[in-house]
C-alpha cells in the first residue's frame, strides 16, 4: 500500500524525471525550422521577432540537439528531442517560438501539438495525438493517426489527413481533407477548391463558396450533410450507389436508378459558376440551404 | 603571365571539338599559362565527374500510384478524349484492382494477425476472367501494396503498440469497404460512380500504408 | 569536355534506338486508351524522367510531383504524338516545360519545409541511383553542389552537361538566347568548381 501511494506521488510528480531545455538563435525571418520532439505537448508560436527560442522540459533520459547555428542568422535549423522510451516519450513540454514568416516542420510522436499564429508554411506529423493550428499559415500539411485535426484559420492552401482522428476546418483557400473513418467538419468563409474524402467517416460542409469554386466530397459510406447558399451559383453534381440523396436547397427533386444505379441530383449553374460534385457508396447525402 | 583566358574561354576551349580553329589560340596561351591550364583541368574534371552522374533513378512508387488515380479516377467523372463509349468501360475498369478473392485473404490475415500491421505480403491477385487492361491494373495496385507492406513490417517494431492498432483498424475498414465496393462492381462493372469510389477506396488505403510507413523510422 | 560529352550523346542513341521499337508499339496502344501499355511507356522512361526533374527541382517532393505531370501530360497528349520525335526526347520536353510553365495549381503547392541540410538528403537519392562503381561521396558532393545553384544555371547545366542537350536544343526548349545560356551554363560551372574545392 505505501509503495502504491509512493507510486502515485512520483507520477503526480514527473518534473521530477525532467530536466529542462533552453536555446535561441537569431535567425532569418523566414527560417525553416525542423523539430523532430518526442514529448508529450509541442507548442509553436509565432512572433514578431528574427529569433528561434525552444523552451521546456524534457524526460530526463531524452537525448536532445538543438542545432548548431552554421552562421549568425540562421536560415534553417534541425533540432531533435528522442526519448530512451515509448513513456518518456509522452513526457514534458516544448514551446517553440519562431518568426511568423517562418517554416516549420514538425514530427512528434503522441504528442499535442499547437501552433499559434505562424504565417509561414507548417508541415506538421503526429503519430498518436491531435494538431490544432489557430491562424492562417500560406502552406499547411498536417497528418496524424489517431489524434485529431482542428485548423481554426484560413491556409491558403492546405491538406489534413487523418486515419481515425476526426477533422474540423474554419476556411481556407484550396482544401485537401482525407480520412478513413474519422469525420470532416468544415465551416467558415469562402473556398476556392475543396477536396473532401473519407471511408466511413461523416462531412460536414457550409463553407461559403467563392466565384467558380469547385468541391469535390466523397464517402463510402459516411453520411454527407452539405448546406449551399441559396443564392449561389453552383451547379450541384450527386450520385449515390445505394445511398439516399435529400435535397431540400433547391427544387430539384433527386432521380432514383440513374447511371449510378442509386440515387443522382443535378443542377445546372451559370457558366462561371462553382461546382459542387458529390459521391457516396451507402452513405445518405443531405442538402440544405442557408 | 598576365593576360589569363577568361573562364568563358577556357570553357570554350572544353566545349571546342579537338583541333577546332578557333580554340588554337587559346591552346597556345594554354601550353605555356600553368594557371590556365590548372583551371582548364578543373573544368575538364568537372566535366568527367558528371559524365559519370547517374542518368536513371527509379521514383517512388507513390508517384505512379498518384498518376494511375489521376488517370483512372477523372476518367471516370470528365470527358476525356478516350471516353468513347467503349473506351469508357475499359477506364472504369481500370480501377478494378484487387480480386475478391485476393482482398479477402488479404483482410482475413490482417484479422489473423493482430500483433502486426504488416506481417501479409499480398500475393500476387489471379487475374482470372478478367481483361488484360485489368489484370494489369491489379497487378499494379498489388505491387503497391506489397512494396508498402514489406517497407512497414521491416520497421513496425518501432511503432507503439497503439499505432499499430490504429493502423490495423483503419486497413480492416479500408479493406471492407474495398471488398463492398469490388462486389458491388462484379454485378455492375460499367458504373462509372461505383468505379470510382472504388479506386477512391484503395487509394486512400494505399495512402494510409504510405503515411505509416513514414512514420516508423528505418530499424 | 568534347569526349566525355560525345561519350554520353553516343550512349544515349544507343539506349532510344533499344527503345524505339517497343516504345512505338507501347505508344500505339496507349493511344487506344490501353493502361496497361502507358504503364508500359512509364515503366521503361519514368527513371530517366524522375532522375531530370529531381536534378531541375533540387527537391524530391517537386521531382515527384514534376515527374507526375509529365506523364499526365503525356497521357493527354498522346493523341497528338505523331512519333517525330522518340518518347524519351518527347518526355523529356514535356519534363521541361511543365517546369518553366512553374509550378501552378494545387498539384503544384507543397508544404515542403526546405533546409540547406535538406539537400543532403535529396543528393544522397541521387547518388544512389548511380550505377557505376565509384565514390559515392564524391557523387554526393556533386550532386549536393549541383541541387544547391541558382536555378536558372542549374537549368542549363543540368540539360547540357547532364542531359547532353545542345545549345541549340536549350535554347528551342527554354527561349533563352544563346548567350544568356552560355553565360548560365559557364556560370554553373564555375561555382560547381569553387563548391568542390577543397
Amino acid at each position: 500500500m505505501l509503495l502504491g501511494m509512493l507510486a502515485v506521488a512520483l507520477a503526480a510528480n514527473p518534473l521530477r524525471a525532467q530536466k529542462k531545455v533552453l536555446a535561441g538563435y537569431a535567425t532569418t525571418p523566414t527560417v525553416s525550422v525542423r523539430l523532430f520532439a518526442a514529448v508529450g505537448s509541442m507548442q509553436v508560436i509565432g512572433w514578431d521577432r528574427d529569433s528561434v527560442q525552444v523552451s521546456g522540459t524534457v524526460a530526463s533520459d531524452s537525448h536532445v540537439e538543438l542545432g548548431v547555428p552554421r552562421s549568425t542568422r540562421v536560415e534553417g535549423l534541425k533540432m531533435f528531442v528522442e526519448a530512451k522510451s515509448e513513456q518518456g516519450g509522452r513526457e514534458g513540454a516544448l514551446t517553440l517560438h519562431v518568426p511568423r514568416g517562418a517554416r516549420v516542420w514538425l514530427k512528434t510522436g503522441s504528442s499535442r501539438i499547437e501552433v499559434t499564429d505562424v504565417t509561414g508554411g507548417l508541415d506538421l506529423n503526429v503519430v498518436g495525438g491531435s494538431i490544432t493550428v489557430h491562424g492562417s499559415p500560406r502552406e499547411l500539411r498536417a497528418e496524424s493517426m489517431d489524434g485529431a485535426v482542428t485548423v481554426d484559420g484560413t491556409p491558403e492552401w492546405m491538406r489534413v489527413k487523418t486515419a481515425t482522428g476526426d477533422i474540423v476546418l474554419r476556411g481556407g483557400q484550396n482544401i485537401g481533407a482525407s480520412t478513413i473513418s474519422g469525420s470532416i467538419d468544415a465551416e467558415g468563409g469562402a473556398v476556392d477548391h475543396a477536396t473532401l474524402e473519407t471511408t466511413t467517416g461523416a462531412i460536414r460542409f457550409a463553407l461559403d463558396l467563392a466565384r467558380g469554386a469547385t468541391v469535390q466530397m466523397e464517402t463510402h459510406s459516411g453520411p454527407i450533410d452539405v448546406q449551399l447558399s441559396r443564392k449561389a451559383d453552383v451547379a450541384v453534381d450527386a450520385a449515390t450507389v445505394t445511398g439516399t440523396i435529400e435535397n431540400s436547397w433547391s427544387r430539384m427533386r433527386p432521380v432514383v436508378g440513374g447511371e449510378s444505379r442509386g440515387m443522382t441530383l443535378a443542377t445546372q449553374g451559370g457558366i462561371s459558376g462553382g461546382r459542387v460534385v458529390l459521391r457516396s457508396f451507402k452513405g445518405r447525402i443531405v442538402l440544405r440551404g442557408s | 603571365m598576365t593576360d589569363h583566358l577568361t573562364f568563358d574561354e577556357l570553357c570554350d576551349v572544353a566545349d571546342a571539338p579537338t583541333g577546332a580553329p578557333a580554340a588554337s589560340a587559346a591552346r597556345e596561351h594554354l601550353a605555356t599559362c600553368a594557371d590556365c591550364e590548372e583551371e582548364l583541368a578543373a573544368i575538364t574534371a568537372l566535366s568527367a565527374e558528371t559524365a559519370l552522374l547517374p542518368r536513371e533513378i527509379a521514383p517512388p512508387a507513390e508517384v505512379w500510384t498518384a498518376i494511375r488515380a489521376e488517370l483512372g479516377v477523372r476518367a471516370a467523372t470528365q470527358p476525356r478524349w478516350w471516353e468513347s463509349s467503349s473506351v469508357r468501360l475499359l477506364a472504369a475498369g481500370l480501377v478494378i484492382a484487387v480480386s475478391s478473392s485476393a482482398l479477402t485473404m488479404l483482410a482475413t490475415r490482417a484479422r489473423r494477425e493482430p500483433a502486426s500491421v504488416a506481417t501479409a505480403v499480398a500475393p500476387a491477385p489471379a487475374p482470372r476472367a478478367l481483361p488484360a487492361h485489368l489484370a494489369s491494373a491489379e497487378r499494379g495496385y498489388a505491387r503497391d501494396v506489397e512494396e508498402l507492406r514489406r517497407a512497414l513490417n521491416e520497421r513496425r517494431d518501432s511503432l507503439s503498440a497503439s499505432t499499430v492498432a490504429t493502423v490495423e483498424q483503419s486497413l480492416r475498414v479500408a479493406d471492407s469497404a474495398i471488398a463492398e465496393a469490388r462486389e458491388a462492381l462484379e454485378r455492375d462493372p460499367a458504373n462509372g460512380v461505383l468505379a470510382e469510389i472504388f479506386a477512391s477506396n484503395y487509394e486512400r488505403k494505399i495512402d494510409l500504408l504510405r503515411r505509416a510507413t513514414e512514420l516508423a523510422p528505418r530499424t | 569536355m568534347t569526349s566525355t560529352l560525345s561519350l554520353a550523346l553516343h550512349r544515349r542513341t544507343l539506349e532510344q534506338r533499344q527503345r524505339s521499337a517497343s516504345d512505338d508499339a507501347l505508344v500505339n496502344r496507349a493511344r487506344q486508351g490501353q493502361y496497361d501499355a502507358f504503364e508500359g511507356l512509364y515503366r521503361t522512361h519514368a527513371p530517366r524522367v524522375y532522375a531530370l526533374c529531381l536534378r531541375l527541382t533540387a527537391d524530391v517532393t517537386e521531382a515527384n510531383e514534376l515527374t507526375q505531370d509529365v506523364f499526365i501530360r503525356a497521357w493527354r497528349a498522346l493523341p497528338e504524338f505523331r512519333g517525330e520525335a522518340d518518347v524519351a526526347t518527347w518526355l523529356h520536353r514535356i519534363a521541361v516545360n511543365a517546369m518553366l510553365q512553374g509550378r501552378r495549381g494545387d498539384q503544384r503547392r507543397t508544404a515542403r519545409i526546405a533546409l540547406a541540410g535538406d539537400h543532403d538528403d535529396d543528393a544522397r537519392a541521387l547518388a544512389e541511383g548511380s550505377t557505376a562503381a565509384r565514390d559515392v561521396g564524391t557523387a554526393i558532393d556533386l550532386e549536393r553542389a549541383i541541387a544547391s545553384l541558382p536555378p536558372g544555371v542549374r537549368r542549363a547545366f543540368v540539360l547540357h552537361d547532364v542531359e547532353g542537350y545542345t545549345h541549340e536544343e536549350i535554347a528551342d526548349m527554354t527561349g533563352l538566347a544563346a548567350g544568356t545560356l552560355r553565360a548560365q551554363l559557364h556560370r554553373a560551372r564555375q561555382l560547381l568548381i569553387r563548391a568542390l574545392s577543397p
